[in-house]
């Protein structure tokens, strides 16, 4: 997941907002520079932190907020 | 009566393009060979950057120029247990070839040997050719830069952050969509001779990362316009890593990675003395669900045995996958040395149907891309974007032709924009539970239920989607327009979860991706049908629809899942 932007090196170009598939990133109104808005919904696609210019943006690999496989436990597929 | 322009932006298209991914793009692309303005819109990101098949390495499967068709499609109706729409699986299979070329002079790269392109059949069968896309990891954005710089020259417009609510429906037929930005308040009206719907399945929004974008809203709009809907109790099941994500294991199976249970055992050995691990993705979710229930778990793909230059083959090279498998290698992490925790996920489901010319059942409706179904849940390597390329085509052939027979509605019902509209805005600003929860407590209810599945756990997880449905949908909340996009999403995936719950109550019997505990046993007997369904005035009309097997070229076949050793006893 996306973990931090460096505010320092933004510089507000706006890539990242434009393609994050999840809508994930905004520009803030008051620096003009990119912002983390829906974390929860970042897939780990890493195409902000390909494409951001100045490599501002770092995603890790660790899909913390991805919950949505299946979690294979003794009795996780018997009868509920 | 407000005139709609003061509803909202109208806008007029010969075809709208509902979704601009792989297929979206091919058929705005070839709608554009028969009429002047075609629009695609997407909910998502510019154009070129849109959909699954970007994140996707590229891989497609293709006929091989002088081989002989039949085997193919023998293998591919084996794979799904006999329930397959043969003479559809030979047309696409038969042009197949001429779209590897389309994407090579598009500049795509695929993998050679020898002078020759090279290919690795799939899920342990002979009779199938997957090409690999090149570099390693960068095939599908490669073929989105190759489309979408097509459509650009073609002058097929684009609109993203654009997220479609309803179709428009007059006299029965299909005349545009309403929809709206999820980055400003801006509401848009569609007026349209035929509209193509390209925008994906449903994984629920699943883990494997270039899925988690799919909804399924496309099947909610087809089913609420009236169009039919099948195979929906063949859910289909990904396998990914569990901490890293990861593009490829299509190739890392056939080349000799295996899954390991905690004991160190090969436990795919003991399913599949045939296919061992190199096998259909869905019954190795399922022999991962029995081992869980054994005790013998967590699960690990070892790629240890790997001869050192498939290893190199397969290290992803460029994009997004070379990015993590660098801050893996910095992590300590090692795919190809170490043993690493592997689980399963819902990958992207799509259960609308048309004829072969992709019609759906309501007139100016067409489908494409993965939204159209084909399979009973199984899958093989570069299948996806074989059919987003055929299906995109021939939708674009269809609905331009079509769109030339029409004129651009005159009138459209302003009473019918403004209740879609008060609908849609309805829950934003509303505070209440968030999105998030509402999706996680979805997740919970039927991701347990879609690997082993009995009449017991059916009919509690589809009490459970009731009860969301009633009692916490209606609390949920939308304090913005992304939040707003969300629940959207949410209303989609409910609606698709109560129908995959029932079409799997009704199935009493086990084949190909749909296992019943209670069911082991296939019945050709009484199930080569389909069950199909479609909304009848707001009731669930569901129907079965038998193969018809007097019009098919293979009369008989092998079945995939004799390959395994299931419990085989009905209860």
């Amino acid at each position: 997941m996306i973990t931090n932007i460096n505010k320092a090196n933004c510089t507000g170009c706006g890539i990242c907002v434009d393609l994050c598939n999840m809508d994930v990133l905004r520009l803030d109104s008051s620096d003009g520079k990119a912002y983390i808005a829906y974390l929860e919904d970042c897939m780990t696609c890493f195409e902000c932190a390909l494409n951001c210019p100045e490599g501002a943006i770092e995603v890790n690999f660790i899909p913390e907020f991805t919950p949505s496989s299946i979690v294979f436990h003794q009795g996780a597929n018997d009868n509920a | 009566m407000p005139d709609l322009d003061r509803l909202g932006e109208v806008i007029e298209t010969d075809v709208l393009v509902i979704g601009g991914g792989l297929s979206g793009l091919w058929a705005a692309n070839r709608a554009r060979d028969f009429i002047e303005n075609v629009l695609i819109v997407d909910k998502g990101p510019p154009i070129g950057y849109a959909g699954e098949g970007y994140f996707s390495g590229g891989n497609l499967q293709a006929l091989p120029p002088g081989v002989n068709v039949d085997e193919y499609v023998k293998d591919i109706v084996s794979l799904g247990d006999g329930l397959y729409e043969q003479d559809l699986v030979e047309k696409i299979l038969r042009q197949s070839w001429d779209r590897l070329e389309d994407f090579r002079e598009m500049g795509v790269g695929f993998e050679e040997e020898d002078g020759k392109l090279k290919y690795i059949p799939q899920r342990g069968l002979q009779h199938n050719a997957c090409y690999i896309g090149k570099p390693s990891g960068a095939g599908g954005r490669d073929m989105m830069r190759g489309l979408a710089g097509e459509a650009n020259k073609l002058g097929v417009k684009y609109l993203s952050r654009l997220y479609i609510t309803d179709l428009i429906k007059q006299d029965n037929k299909v005349i545009g969509a309403v929809g709206f930005n999820i980055r400003e308040e801006k509401f848009y009206i569609f007026k349209a001779k035929a509209v193509i719907l390209a925008a994906g399945g449903c994984s629920f929004r699943g883990g494997y990362e270039d899925t988690h974008m799919c909804c399924g809203e496309g099947i909610e709009l087809a089913f609420n316009s009236g169009a039919d809907l099948f195979n929906l109790e063949f859910i289909t099941m990904w396998i990914i890593p569990k901490k890293f994500r990861w593009e490829g294991v299509t190739f890392l199976l056939p080349l000799g990675a295996v899954f390991v249970n905690e004991q160190g055992e090969h436990f795919m050995d003991r399913y599949s003395p045939i296919f061992k691990s190199n096998c259909d993705y869905n019954f190795i979710a399922r022999a991962m669900a029995m081992e869980a229930r054994a005790g013998r778990y967590p699960f690990y793909l070892d790629c240890s045995d790997m001869r050192p230059e498939d290893k190199k083959l397969m290290t992803p090279a460029e994009g997004w996958t070379a990015l993590m498998y660098q801050q893996l290698l910095k992590a300590g992490i090692r795919p190809f040395e170490e043993r690493q925790e592997w689980t399963a996920t819902p990958w992207t489901n799509s259960f609308v149907y048309s004829d072969h010319e992709m019609r759906t059942t309501v007139p100016g409706l067409f489908v494409a891309g993965i939204l159209r179904n084909v399979d009973p849940g199984i899958y093989f390597g570069g299948w996806s974007i074989c059919k987003t390329a055929a299906f995109g085509k021939w939708a674009g052939e269809s609905a331009g032709i079509y769109a030339n027979s029409e004129s651009m509605p005159a009138r459209i019902n302003d009473c019918n924009i403004i209740e879609l509209k008060q609908a849609t805005y309805a829950l934003l600003g509303k505070t209440g539970i968030d999105p998030e929860e509402v999706l996680r407590e979805l997740q919970s209810v039927i991701f347990p239920v879609f690997i082993l599945k009995n009449e017991t756990n059916l009919t509690h997880a589809l009490k459970k989607v009731e009860e969301i449905r009633s009692t916490i949908l209606p609390q949920a909340g939308a304090p913005d327009l992304h939040r707003l996009a969300k629940l959207k999403g949410i209303h989609s995936m409910v609606l698709i979860a109560e129908l995959v719950l029932r079409a799997s109550l009704m199935r009493k019997e086990s084949r190909a991706s749909h296992y019943r505990e209670d069911y082991p046993v296939r019945d050709d007997t009484n199930w080569l049908k389909w069950i199909k369904v479609n909304n009848l005035d707001g009731k669930l009309n569901f129907q079965y629809v038998p193969l018809p097997l007097d019009k098919y070229k293979h009369k008989t076949w092998n079945c995939y899942s004799d390959n395994f050793k299931f419990p085989k006893q009905n209860v």
